[in-house]
This record gives structure tokens, sequence and C-alpha cells, in this order.
């Protein structure tokens, strides 16, 4: 047959660009679309860089006990609760530590852990998810009565109840890991890992019913494509954005769960810097020594407003390409 | 004549798209005079559902009227306040929508809202609002109006819901009632006694309408005058005869070219219009036609041609109007060219034996309660048999189990009794169990384009990848990237296409891919199921012309699967005929398309509207609605709606198959010389009944069977 026949018009090519948007293009978009997004990006590229590189930045230790020798006075008194001064930027608190290198420290647990485990909670959430979803029937009946159940005791409970069992096991077994970790980061992880599962796989699921019986899928079953290339290359581009943005918020949520638990006295355990816990702390000296409860509650409050403007603006670009 | 109903002069509509204003309506003039059914014809994107809505004052938002003037009574609709537009907005103008559905509120009772309508317009009280409704819907032909008042839009079909909308529509005595496609979401034998009884209705009521539509059988048979329009301005208007009988504009003309008809036999080749019609920014200042018009001269793409009056009535915005009417130039041959092609082969590619398959609806608790929830037989005792390089055609109207049918032989839904052979070798009807030779072999192009290409692969990623899955022999990176490249030149794209990604296809582009993709393998069957559905008429005459040149070029087979009898009649040589999961006719093409015919397919005949208004056809009323898969009727399925039926022996006995010496089934009580012979007498007269409220419509378990149904 003559090809000509079907040959398209150059009128219509010209509107239609011959490749798609590139996919660097649409997540800058998504982080600086907005003034707002801006600075949300601005204050978490900022955080994590204090995350990565806080320790080598700090001039003291976390945990070390400043003397006047330290900074060339004669007495070996610690310095406890100085205020902000050129030589400690933040003043220091009621044991005399330097609270801007403890800050810097804490930046690990305090945005690190969370980090972790909602990447840890993202990978497993998703996967069950897409594999709930796309499976359905009985499986898909029974994996999701389980983590409605989950989902529906409240998070604080559940942090509460996990942590006093696993703490003390963890505590009692010898393992390495065990001492390398720490048993209550290790504690925190699986309880930020356990409450955010059931959350994630179940948007990952909803977003899975809504493409699993596409064409395209059927397409991918008709030319004997196994089940982890349909998830993972077919299903899980259409389901990243929706991903995306919950892992945002989930993040903001751990970093709370994580510095409430301080706060309480559950979480990470001392001398470790982490914000929550620094909170506590300086709480008892409010009235001598405010600049100590000043910065951790800062710190805490920029970093949740940065991720969240952050994650607003990544949903609105999201949004707006649809 | 008197006063037209409503003028639109010079109008000309912007949207916003971005930060600029482009142009989608320009310069459009339309006239409807009193009693006038007047339809308004063009493709996607040509403007005619903008032009629609100006009218009844509904623009999206980020519309703009730029130009011209919409005249009712004298009366501006532009300036019209929003007070006084409210006053003739559904009083004298009055809307029936394409999706009724959406246009209901499903959580308020019909009789709610038909009397919300003339109690806000007419002022009546709430008794007299019922009262009118009730006589609106008997209007309409509903023999039973109170049972509808009483429910919800859910609880009614499709068919229902869209009387109702038009006995809203009507109830107020408009004068101008606005057709929006109102029949594209119907089977076609309940379209056919939808635009009966418009047609009645409109010319006794009084009033005048626009129909607008893409279709143009119906528009034939419906409408007295029709304009068309393309990008966004009108290429022709003329009364609906003089369109048909010779239209003078050689876009309308290769409108009408391209149009499937059953006369032109499985031998034919449609007319292309080439090409795609321009988009909202790209529309040229000279003739909007010209790039795809065989018979643009250099004038044509110079200057914008005016839309001048060619007499009688008529209107053509074309430099060579004159030419074209008298003959001495023809824009599109309407004259069908024969192909040679291999003949279809004794032996068969796939046949299917006695399949079967039936889908419950069972959750765990009816699991683990050991219940069994009500069910829906969606294919019973199915065989066809698909000769060796021929095609199959599969009609039938929704819920048939035609679709259901493929998947199980795509093994897409797993058959519950029945086998499958492809040639000659038993196949699974698990697809896991299938190997890779029959995956290869069977191949299918699904009925929505958009769906069925991964929005995140290029179109090259997503041939090679089956290629690379299917192929007999293992291929290079670039073997396959070059083979990838052959397919997408025989389906009539250019190597530009590998890196594109499907949203910034067009949908007849996206479907040749996703034809690209299904003959990739080499396959010995593609099953396409409603291939051309959702796409334009133009577009459709291109991807059925393709699939005719793939099968002589590639040697497949086809199954076809469509409502549309046209388009099945136009690609298979053998075709089925199916009705609640059964076939109840087979045979090949010619024959199914004459008598004798099963009851049923003779009333699709009846139904299809043919582009031509010299043919006023009158199409057998079918009583009532298709009935529930779930309440299927005893002995012949058929028997509750049919107009030949011969007495209780239809109610009671599974009809036999009857089968002449061409292999022509049909399954019916009455004998094949006898069947003949009465259809060919004449049409059966109407039944006079008017249509019963269908308790199956809603399909639930406790609604009410159909008439004389029960199992």
């Amino acid at each position: 047959m003559a090809e000509e026949d079907y040959s398209e018009p150059e009128a219509h090519a010209a509107p239609a660009p011959a490749s798609a948007p590139r996919r660097r293009s649409r997540v800058r978009n998504a982080l600086t679309g907005s003034p707002l997004a801006v600075i949300g990006t601005v204050g978490v590229v900022f955080f994590l860089f204090i995350t990565l590189f806080g320790p080598a930045l700090a001039p003291y230790s976390y945990d070390q006990v400043i003397r006047g020798t330290d900074i060339g006075e004669e007495s070996r008194r610690a310095l406890t609760s100085k205020p902000p001064s050129p030589d400690f930027l933040l003043g220091t608190d009621q044991r005399g530590r330097d609270i801007l290198s403890r800050m810097l420290w804490g930046a690990r647990e305090t945005i690190g852990l969370p980090l972790v485990a909602t990447v840890i909670s993202v990978l497993i959430g998703s996967s069950l998810g897409l594999f709930i979803g796309y499976v359905g029937g009985l499986t898909d009946d029974i994996i999701s009565r389980i983590l409605d159940s989950l989902i529906s005791i409240p998070a604080m409970v559940l942090a509460l109840v996990m942590i006093s069992t696993i703490v003390p096991l963890l505590s009692a077994s010898d393992s390495g890991l065990v001492a390398v970790l720490g048993a209550s980061n290790i504690s925190l992880t699986t309880v930020i890992v356990l409450i955010y599962v059931p959350i994630i796989s179940r948007i990952a699921r909803s977003a899975t019913l809504s493409v699993r019986d596409r064409g395209y899928i059927e397409e991918a079953k008709l030319r004997g494509e196994g089940t982890g290339h349909i998830l993972f290359r077919q299903i899980m581009p259409s389901v990243l954005p929706a991903l995306v943005v919950e892992a945002a918020l989930r993040l903001s949520y751990a970093i709370i769960l994580v510095t409430s638990l301080g706060f309480l006295g559950l979480g990470v355990q001392p001398p470790s810097p982490e914000w929550g816990r620094m909170v506590l702390d300086a709480r008892r000296q409010i009235t001598e020594a405010p600049w100590e409860l000043w910065y951790p509650v800062a710190g805490i409050a920029v970093l949740i407003i940065s991720f969240n403007l952050m994650s607003d603006g990544v949903r609105r670009a999201l949004r707006n390409e649809e | 004549m008197s006063d037209p109903v409503i003028r639109v002069e010079e109008l000309s509509i912007e949207y916003r798209i971005g930060r600029q204003w482009l142009s989608a309506v320009q310069n459009v003039d339309v006239n409807i005079d009193p009693l006038q059914i007047h339809g308004l014809v063009g493709e996607s994107g040509s403007g005619k559902s903008t032009v629609a809505l100006a009218m009844i004052h509904y623009l999206a938002r980020n519309a703009r009227i730029s130009h011209g003037r919409i005249l009712f009574d004298d009366q501006d609709l532009r300036t019209t306040g929003d007070k006084a537009i409210e006053a003739i907005w559904g009083n004298q103008i009055s809307l029936v929508p394409q999706n009724t559905m959406d246009s209901l509120n499903p959580s308020l009772r019909i009789s709610q809202q038909m009397s919300e309508v003339t109690r806000h317009h007419l002022g009546l009280s709430m008794t007299e609002a019922y009262e009118r409704a009730a006589e609106a819907l008997k209007h309409v032909q509903i023999a039973d109006p109170e049972q509808v008042l009483s429910r919800y839009p859910h609880q009614l079909s499709g068919g229902m819901v869209q009387r109702v909308m038009i006995a809203m529509a009507l109830s107020t005595r408009p004068r101008l009632v606005v057709l929006d496609e109102p029949t594209t979401a119907l089977d076609v034998t309940t379209q056919a006694v939808i635009l009966d009884l418009l047609r009645d209705l409109i010319k006794e009521e009084q009033a005048a309408a626009l129909y607008v539509s893409h279709d143009l059988g119906t528009v034939a048979q419906l409408c007295d005058y029709v304009t068309v329009l393309y990008a966004g301005e009108v290429m022709e208007s003329a009364p609906v005869d003089e369109l048909f009988a010779g239209p003078r504009h050689p876009y309308t003309a290769g409108l009408l070219a391209c149009l499937p008809t059953s006369s032109g036999g499985s031998e034919s080749r449609l007319t292309n219009i080439e090409g795609v019609a321009p988009g909202l920014g790209a529309r040229s200042s000279a003739c909007v036609f010209a790039d795809r018009c065989p018979l643009a001269i250099e004038a044509c793409r110079a200057s914008k041609p005016p839309l001048e009056n060619a007499g009688r009535g008529r209107s053509v915005r074309c430099l060579r109007r004159r030419e074209i009417a008298a003959g001495e130039i023809t824009p599109f041959e309407e004259t069908t060219r024969t192909e040679d092609r291999a003949e279809p082969s004794r032996s068969h590619v796939l046949s299917a034996r006695n399949v079967s398959k039936r889908f419950d609806e069972t959750r765990v608790f009816h699991r683990l309660t050991g219940r069994r929830a009500e069910g829906v037989q969606a294919l019973r005792d199915v065989s066809v048999r698909v000769s060796t390089r021929s095609t199959f055609g599969l009609v039938g109207e929704s819920g048939s189990g035609k679709t259901t049918l493929a998947r199980s032989i795509l093994a897409l839904v797993e058959a519950d009794e029945g086998g499958l052979t492809l040639r000659d070798k038993p196949i699974s009807t698990e697809l896991r169990k299938r190997d890779r030779e029959t995956l290869r072999n069977l191949r299918t192009v699904f009925q929505n384009p958009d769906d069925s290409l991964n929005p995140h692969r290029t179109v090259g990623q997503t041939i090679g990848r089956t290629i690379h899955k299917l192929s007999v022999e293992r291929r290079s990176r670039s073997a396959v990237r070059k083979q990838v490249e052959e397919l997408l030149e025989a389906v009539g794209l250019t190597t530009d296409y590998y890196h594109r990604r499907p949203a910034f296809l067009s949908g007849g582009e996206k479907q040749r891919v996703a034809i690209a993709r299904a003959f990739a393998p080499k396959p010995a069957l593609v099953i396409a199921d409603e291939p051309t559905s959702s796409l334009d008429v133009s577009v459709q005459a291109v991807i059925l012309n393709l699939l005719k040149d793939l099968r002589a070029t590639e040697g497949a087979s086809y199954i076809v699967i469509s409502h549309d009898l046209e388009v099945v009649s136009y690609l298979a040589d053998r075709i089925a005929v199916m009705y609640l999961g059964e076939i109840v006719e087979q045979g090949v093409g010619e024959a199914v398309l004459h008598f004798p015919s099963h009851p049923y397919t003779e009333a699709l005949l009846s139904a299809a509207p043919t582009p031509d208004p010299a043919v006023r056809h009158h199409p057998i009323v079918l009583r009532g609605e298709i009935p529930s898969p779930r309440n299927r009727p005893s002995g012949c399925p058929f028997h509750t709606r049919c107009p030949r039926k011969i007495g209780p022996v239809c109610e009671t006995e599974t009809p036999p198959v009857r089968t002449d010496e061409d292999g022509h089934e049909i399954r019916c009580h009455y004998p094949l010389a006898e069947l003949k012979e009465i259809q060919e007498a004449g049409p059966p007269s109407a039944s006079g009944r008017p249509d019963e409220l269908p308790g199956s419509a809603s399909g639930r378990p406790g609604a009410r069977p159909p008439a004389g149904g029960n199992t």
C-alpha cells in the first residue's frame, strides 16, 4: 500500500514537541514552582547539609563538658548555662556543653533517623501496596484488613508499647548490631516503619487499583511479562507521584514523632543530642537560661515547616501536570 | 418563512490556554427557523459543542466571545444579564446533554428533579408540577410514569434516563432545544427509538432544535438543515437533502465518502482524508482545510475563502465550489477500489468450542460463609471458528458478551468451560499456562487508545519490548530498533515517533502504535475490540484501511468486535451476532446482512442510521430493554423483545440452530424459508405498546424481572 496515504502533515508535528518533558525539569518545577516551595526547598537542603556534615563542622563534641581551660581561662570549672557569646555562638547548657555543637550533632538523630525509617517504610510499603493492589482477591482482602487494623491503633500508643517492649529486649541481647546502632535507634526505626508501612501501602494500593485494569497492563500480561516487570516497570511510574508526596509528608510526621518521643524521654537516649530531648532537658532551666530552649524548638519548627512547604510544592506541581 | 428562533451572527469564541487566547470558533453563522431541526456536524475539536454551549450561555470559564452576536428574539444573549438569562435558560431554551447520568442528581428521585424545573420556571405548585412531569413522561412513551417518577436515576437504564431528560427539556415548552450528542452513549436499537421519538416530539411541540453530532447517519435521519464545521469555521451549510445528495465542500464530500457502508463489502477500500485537523493554535489564516484538501490550489493557501451563498438555501466556503457543483472536479473519489487478496483458506486458525463464562461476585464474606453470590452468565456455550487469513466479525449491543468472548480467547478472563485450539493445537484457557508461541500468535488491539499505551513509556520502548519478549529469534538492540522503525512506517507513522510519549500523540496515532505493537511479533490472529469506536470518522476510515492492508501484507487473521454493523461488515468475511451471551446468528458477511436473519439481527440492521436522508428508515422498535444477564429469559433469550415471536414455544423451548447449505446459522423457531418470506414481506408491525419500565435495568437482585422472563 502507498505509505503516503497515512503520512501526517507537518502542521501537526509542529505544536507537539518531539520529546516528552524531561524528568529533571518536572522535578525542578516541583521544587521551585512557587516562592513558598523555594523557601521549603532551601530549608530542606540546609537541614540535609547539616545532617551530613554537622559533626564535622561542630566546634566541640556533643558530650564534651566545656571547662574554663578550653577557652583559655584559669578555672577548670565547667562553663554551665552561658548565654550566647563569640565563644559559644548559641551558648552552653546546664551541664556546660556547647549548644551549637549539640544541635549540629543532633541533626543526625532528628533528621537522619526519620529519613532512614521513612525510606525503609516507602520501600516496603510501596512494594506491598503494589503487590496486593495488583494481585487483588483473597490475598488483598486479608492483607488489607491486617493493615487497616494496624492503622486504627493511634501512632503514639503503638510507639509507647513498642518501645517499652523492644528496648529492654534489645538491650538484653549482646548482638553486635545493637551495639553499633544503639537499642533506641533500632527500636525507633522499627516503630516508624511499623506505623508507616500500612499507610504507605494503602496509598500505593489505591493508586495501583486505578491503573491495574488499563489496556497497557493487560497488554503486558499478554506478552508474557512477569509480575515484577508489571509492578515496577509498568505500574510504578504511575504510582510514584502519589508516593513521593506521601513520603515527604510522612517524613515530617516522623520527625515530629521522634522529637515528641525524645521530649517524653522515650526516644533517642542521652547523651545523644536529639532535639526533642534537648527541649526536655532545657525545660527545667526555662527562666535562668531560656536560650537553651529556643534553639532546639526553633530548629524543630523550621525543619517541619520546610518539609511541609516542599511537599506542598511537589503536590501542587504534580496536580498541575494532570 | 417566519423569523429565525435564534440567530448566531459572526460568532467567534476564544479559549485561554496558558497565557494566550486561542481562537476556537471563527465567524460562525447559524440561523434556526421555527420547527427546524438544525444539525451541527463536525469532528472532535471542530468547535460544535462550543457553539452549542454559547447558545445556552454556558461557555467554560476560560472561554470568551470575542466577536459576533447571538440573537434570541432580537435580544443579544451576550449582553443579557444573569437574571434575564434565567428567564430564558431552561424555560425557552433547554438542553438535552450527552452524558445524561451525570446530569441527574443521583440522590434525588426523578419526580423531584422533574418538578423542580416546572416549579422554578413556570411557577407551578407541587401537585401541578408532579402531574406535568407524569404527563411529560407519557409523552416520551413511558408506559408507567408514576413508577419512573418514584425512582432514582441509577435504577433506570441509559435509554430510560435519556427519555427522562428529553421529557424534562420539553416540559417547559421551550422554543429551542439544544441536543448535544444525545444518543452517543446508547446502543443502536435504543438510539433508533430515541431519534424517532425526538423527531416526532419536536415537531409536535412546535419547537426548533439544534442537534450537535459527529454522526452523519443520525444527522441524515433527524435533521432538516445541516451546518458542517471544521476547525472552528463553517465549511458548508445546506438543507439536509441537498447536502447529502451533492456535497459542495471537499471536506463534506470526504466525510461522506469515508463512512463504511455494508454495501461496499469486504473487498473494498474507504476513502481517506489525509492528515489531521489543525489544533487550536495551529490554524491557518487561509483556508483551514487546504492542507488536507486534494483540490487545493495556490489561491486556497493565500487567503481565506468567503462563505458564499450557493443558492437554494445553501452556502459554501470554497473557492472551487462552482467547479465542484458543475461536476468538473470531484474531491474524493467515492468509487471504492477493489483489491486482490488471498482467499481465506479452509483451515482454521482458531476455534473455540462451547465456551461458557460466569462472573460471580464472591468476596471474602461469601467465601467464609459458603454463600454463593448472584452471578452473571456472560457467555453461554459459544462456539466460533476463524478461518486462516480471514476476518471474523462479532456484533452485539452492550452486555451481549462479545468482549467477554474476546477476553476468554486471549485468556484475560479464564473460561469456565470449553476448549480453544490455535492452528489445530489445543491451548490453555489460563494465561499463565500459555507458552511463548501462543502469546506471539494471539495479539490484540484494545478499544481505547488512551489507555492501551503506557503514558510513561515511549513508542519505541512499547513496541521494542514486545519484539524483545515475543519474537522468534533473539535480536540485538539495534535490530529491534530497526524493526520498530519498519513497523512505524508500516502503520503510516514516521520514525520520529520512536521517542515520543503517548501524551504527544493524537487518538488515531495512538491506535496506529497499538496496531504496530499488535503486529510486531508477526501473529497469526489479531483480536480488535472496537478498534475505532473512540475515533473520529475520518480517522476511523484510515484505521480500517490500515487493518485491511496489514491483513494483506502480514497474512494475519482478525476477530473484529464492534457494535457497529457497518464497521464489521466492512472488514469481516464472516459475522456472528451475539445477544445475551449467545450467538444467535452466524454466517458469511453478505448472508448475515440479508434475509433471512435472526429477528434480532433484523432489528439491528433496521436501527443503524443510514447516512442518506432519502432513505428515511423506520426502525423496528424493540420493546423494553435488553434483559439483565442475571435474569436470562427462558427458551429463546430474545423472546421478551422479539417482534416476530411465534408464541409460547419461544418462551419455553430453546430454539434450534437452523443451518442452510452455505453454513449460515440462525437460532430461531422459524424455519429459514419461512423466516425469509415474512421478513421480505416487510417489517413487523409496531406493537403499539409503549415501553414498559424495565425492572431488570438496574440489574440488582430483587429488581422486577423483565416482562415474561423468569428462569
